[in-house]
């Protein structure tokens, strides 16, 4: 680990007040990941990377400009700092810029750093792989791990301002998962995916693997399916998928300060069934985003979105919030999805949920299955990133997803679509699970939404 | 014309880079490494963001990095270093050779890669219009241009994003085969994604384009141009009605044709797909979809966004026939696969080898010195036929006509979607109503043999495609007429 990202930070922001920048703000990231890979059955790659990067936002006047480069060399500090103000240069007056942050007092969280990560060599990351691998092999013959791996990644952010902020903090992550399919002859599975991650050592390769296997040969026997409306329950990595497109879209307050969300005006409005409540957890106990800042060094802090139904809140940046007089809630993220570079010091900031939290029910899993004549259960979701995300409109195909027939799993179901829109079944949500899990950046049960249209053929 | 040239060898910077990259790979293979490459990246970016008339950010972005893969004992292993110091890349090699090494303990079935041909390169990118000749704010302007043409269309449109990249650099590469490459890199892309409202009924639409030709793209797709063709998606959309759900008639656009090739069949075709166990594992040389479809992944596509002369192990880019008249002819491969697959053809009957071509075809390709090279598909698409447009709407009662994708996703046991922007029914052979919230979705197999008719006409669009790792591509083709689809809409 570097300890000295500060100090870097504190060069990068001198820099580039020194060329005429107003305003300066310094991230820095130095991380280390160490990968086991598998493929067809077998681990046959092992990989290692050291990455660290400078990114400057500078502002000249209401000018901003961005540069970066992946080298903490003062000389290279020196040259992105004169990149970013030169950028600035050639940008237009941006008439809603109010500055960047002021330093806030930040909150103590807890598990998201762990020594014994850090010290964990290779062997010992292809030890858990092979675990992983073997419990998926033993479940059944027919399953093929067609890909997966387990890796330890670890670093230090660090965030320097001219406005005060001077931020650091560092993290660990590991995780496993496993894609498989199963083929019987001919018929083949749809692939399937299990994972399990965490910040501090502590996750289950066997059950990652077993999960993987079992859920590929349970999607082996398919029937069709007749077409209607019907009770449907998506688990955590089905509502992971149509909710990114989504529910997380229409909450972030640049789409709402856009007019792109079908949830604005609506606070104190009910927007969803009264049994759902959902909080965005920046702060959560080892939970996969938590930190104790964001992607601008604001503090993180837990922000209600949905209460009991009711539209509370929506997640905000600094730039978003400055324009309508509050506080960023600690929503800046500094990893897109879907831009032209994919590091975090490479990027400027743009608004995410952190830990997005749907707070459980009481109903246990087997009772939500037992109480449904005919329904779905879905696991997975093909082509929710062509959903609507000002409409909440989708249409996706429903993988792996299985046919419940009074109360029981029955068999699955291929090439089953779904359509309609996210913000009316978010009020036909009808029944919430206790089994809890964190996957990426959802912490959700399983949730069950009635009169869900299915199409088929 | 052509984009990317060869010189000749010269005296230059590169030989000092080629001794270092060469000392590096010679270090590899001492340390115990079988075979062992290098490549390194110096890369520049410009990156330009607007939202709704305002610059967001200007980008400036520097990256020098190697990627060092190395098999040792039949297991790879990878390393990748920021900064090209020689002790930097003495010091990757070394963990990349002590990866490979511990992956080795647990080998079953040993990695072994197909022979290539070693080469010695320079390959110089000579665009239409370089990027680095217009100046940053020429580029904002271009942006806040095409902004205001699309706001300028009606108060009903409501946002408008636009993310501009310019990518140009330069890689190294080198192999223990004795291959070394130095290959010049320039890309240029742009996306738009724009939303309408009217009361309660939103409408929201995208456009993207990408070149490896040059900024030319820009002068190739005026920002009013593209304005124009985006605000009036959006509001066709306001005013369209929402499909009815259920098997359909469909004649596809080249935008979609070109997504269907890529992701419901392309990916399927990948060899380490493939070979995993997609649904065409069992059906190489055989007849797949209708006589009337051939499908081809081509490297050498003149600007295409998904062109290069070599990829990321050295091979020269193909032009290789996927499907021909129906048939499996060959799939994508890189080296590892390439080998892979000689051997499974060598137990299968003699009619299939005959048909079904094994060979180096040069879809190894790397996001950047971060990760290793996968295969990746380059420009996607099927080849035009003899019909009409009018002719592939004859005879159709009722249908749609599916013109621009929003996103698609496929599955290895070929089943695929494809989210639609802008559609129409088709009402007695005519276009009739715009209809919104549509997708297509269906069997890849199924509905390549339900294929009846192909278009004459054709287009190639730029795209990006996620496999862990970005990488640019082109897709595209003809229009393309199918017996039936399912539409997901209203029951």
């Amino acid at each position: 680990m570097r300890d000295d990202l500060i100090d870097i930070g504190e060069l990068g922001v001198s820099e580039a007040l020194k060329r005429g920048a107003t305003e300066v703000e310094t991230y820095i990231s130095w991380g280390r990941s160490l990968g086991v890979k598998i493929e067809h059955g077998q681990i046959s790659f092992s990989t290692v990377g050291i990455d660290n990067g400078i990114g400057i936002r500078v502002a000249v006047g209401k000018r901003v400009g961005f540069a970066y480069a992946n080298s903490l060399s003062p000389d290279k500090v020196k040259e992105v700092a004169e990149r970013a103000v030169s950028a600035a240069k050639a940008s237009r007056e941006d008439k809603d810029w109010r500055g960047l942050p002021e330093p806030r007092t930040l909150p103590t969280v807890e598990d998201v750093f762990d020594d014994r990560i850090i010290k964990m060599d290779v062997d010992e990351v292809s030890e858990i792989a092979k675990r992983m691998l073997d419990s998926a092999l033993e479940y059944d013959k027919r399953v093929i791990p067609i890909n997966g791996g387990v890796s330890v990644s670890y670093g230090t952010v660090a965030i320097v301002n001219s406005k005060g902020i001077r931020v650091e903090e560092k993290g660990t992550l590991i995780y496993a998962g496993l894609a498989t399919i199963a083929r019987d002859g001919t018929k083949v599975s749809p692939v399937c995916y299990e994972t399990d991650h965490s910040r501090v050592l502590k996750i289950d390769p066997e059950w990652v693997g077993r999960e993987a296997a079992r859920l590929a040969v349970e999607a082996l026997k398919t029937e069709k399916v007749s077409p209607g409306r019907y009770p449907v329950i998506f688990d955590q990595e089905a509502l992971s998928e149509l909710w990114e497109y989504t529910l997380t879209k229409a909450v972030q307050a640049d789409f709402v300060q856009r007019d792109r969300s079908a949830l604005k005006g609506k606070l104190g409005e009910q927007v969803a069934s009264e049994i759902l409540t959902i909080i965005d957890d920046g702060i959560r106990r080892g939970g996969y985003n938590t930190g104790s800042f964001d992607g601008e060094g604001v503090p993180s802090q837990r922000t209600v979105i949905i209460e009991s139904g009711i539209l509370r809140g929506y997640l905000y940046d600094n730039y978003t919030a400055k324009k309508e007089n509050r506080s960023s809630t600690g929503n800046a993220a500094r990893s897109p999805q879907y831009g032209p570079v994919a590091v975090d010091y490479a990027s400027t900031p743009s608004i995410a949920p952190t830990n997005f939290t749907v707070i459980e029910g009481d109903f246990k899993v087997d009772e939500m299955i037992s109480e449904i004549k005919e329904g779905f259960y879905v696991r997975g979701i093909q082509g929710a990133h062509s959903s609507n995300p000002e409409s909440g409109e989708i249409s996706v195909v429903a993988t792996p997803c299985w046919k419940i027939e009074r109360g029981e799993v029955k068999h699955a179901v291929q090439g089953a679509m779904i359509a309609g829109n996210m913000f009316e079944m978010l009020k036909r949500i009808a029944g919430i699970a206790n089994n809890t899990r964190q996957f990426f950046y959802l912490v959700s049960p399983w949730i069950m939404v009635e009169n869900v249209r299915i199409v088929s053929k | 014309m052509i984009i990317l040239i060869s010189v000749g060898e010269s005296k230059d910077k590169g030989d000092l880079m080629k001794d270092l990259l060469i000392k590096t790979v010679e270090f590899g293979q001492k340390l115990g490494a079988t075979y062992a490459e290098i490549r390194l990246q110096e890369i520049y970016k410009t990156v330009i963001s607007t939202k709704d008339g305002r610059v967001e950010v200007v980008t400036e972005g520097l990256e020098t990095g190697a990627g060092i893969r190395v098999l040792v004992d039949g297991a790879w292993g990878f390393s990748t270093v920021s900064g090209t110091s020689k002790e930097t890349l003495m010091e990757g090699m070394e963990k990349a050779v002590k990866m490979a090494r511990a992956a080795s303990k647990s080998i079953k079935e040993k990695i072994e890669l197909a022979d290539v041909k070693a080469v010695e390169d320079k390959v110089k990118v000579k665009p239409k219009v370089d990027p680095r000749d217009v100046s940053p704010e020429e580029k904002v302007d271009l942006l806040l241009k095409l902004d205001s043409t699309l706001f300028s269309i009606s108060n009903s449109i409501k946002s408008c994003t636009i993310d501009y990249a310019d990518i140009i650099g330069t890689q190294y590469f080198a192999s223990s085969d004795g291959t070394y490459i130095e290959q010049d890199k320039l890309y240029v892309w742009s996306r738009i994604f724009a939303s309408a409202r009217e009361g309660d009924i939103f409408a929201s639409g995208r456009e993207e384009f990408g070149s490896t030709a040059g900024f030319v793209i820009w002068r190739q797709n005026p920002p009013e141009e593209v304005a124009r063709r985006l605000g009036e998606r959006l509001l066709m959309q306001l005013k369209a009605k929402t499909p009815k759900g259920g098997a359909f008639p469909v004649v596809m656009g080249p935008n979609v044709v070109g997504v269907f090739a890529h992701e419901a069949f392309g990916h399927l075709a990948e060899a380490d797909l493939t070979y995993a166990g997609s649904v065409i594992k069992d059906l190489i040389g055989k007849q797949v979809a209708s006589p009337l479809i051939t499908i081809i992944d081509d490297g050498t596509l003149e600007g295409g966004f998904g062109s290069f002369r070599y990829d990321d192990e050295g091979v020269p880019a193909q032009k290789t026939i996927l499907v021909k008249d129906g048939v499996v002819v060959s799939l994508m491969f890189n080296r590892e696969y390439t080998a892979k697959f000689q051997k499974i053809v060598e137990g299968l009957p003699e009619d299939i080898r005959e048909t079904f071509e094994v060979k180096l075809t040069g879809n190894a390709r790397a996001e950047d010195f971060r990760v290793p090279p996968l295969i990746r598909m380059r420009n996607t698409y099927i080849k035009p036929g003899d019909y009409s447009f009018e002719e592939l709407l004859e005879g159709i009662k009722f249908g749609y006509y599916v013109k621009y994708f929003r996103g698609g996703q496929a599955n290895l046991d070929g089943t695929f979607q494809v989210g639609i922007q802008e559609a129409y029914e088709i009402v007695n052979g005519e276009i009739g109503d715009p209809v919104r919230n549509m997708s297509i979705s269906g069997n890849t197999l199924e509905t390549l043999k339900k294929v009846d008719a192909v278009g004459k006409d054709f287009e190639v669009g730029a795209g990006r495609c996620g496999k862990g790792q970005t990488a640019f591509v082109g897709d595209g083709g003809p229009h393309v007429r199918v017996k039936e689809l399912i539409v997901g809409g209203e029951m």
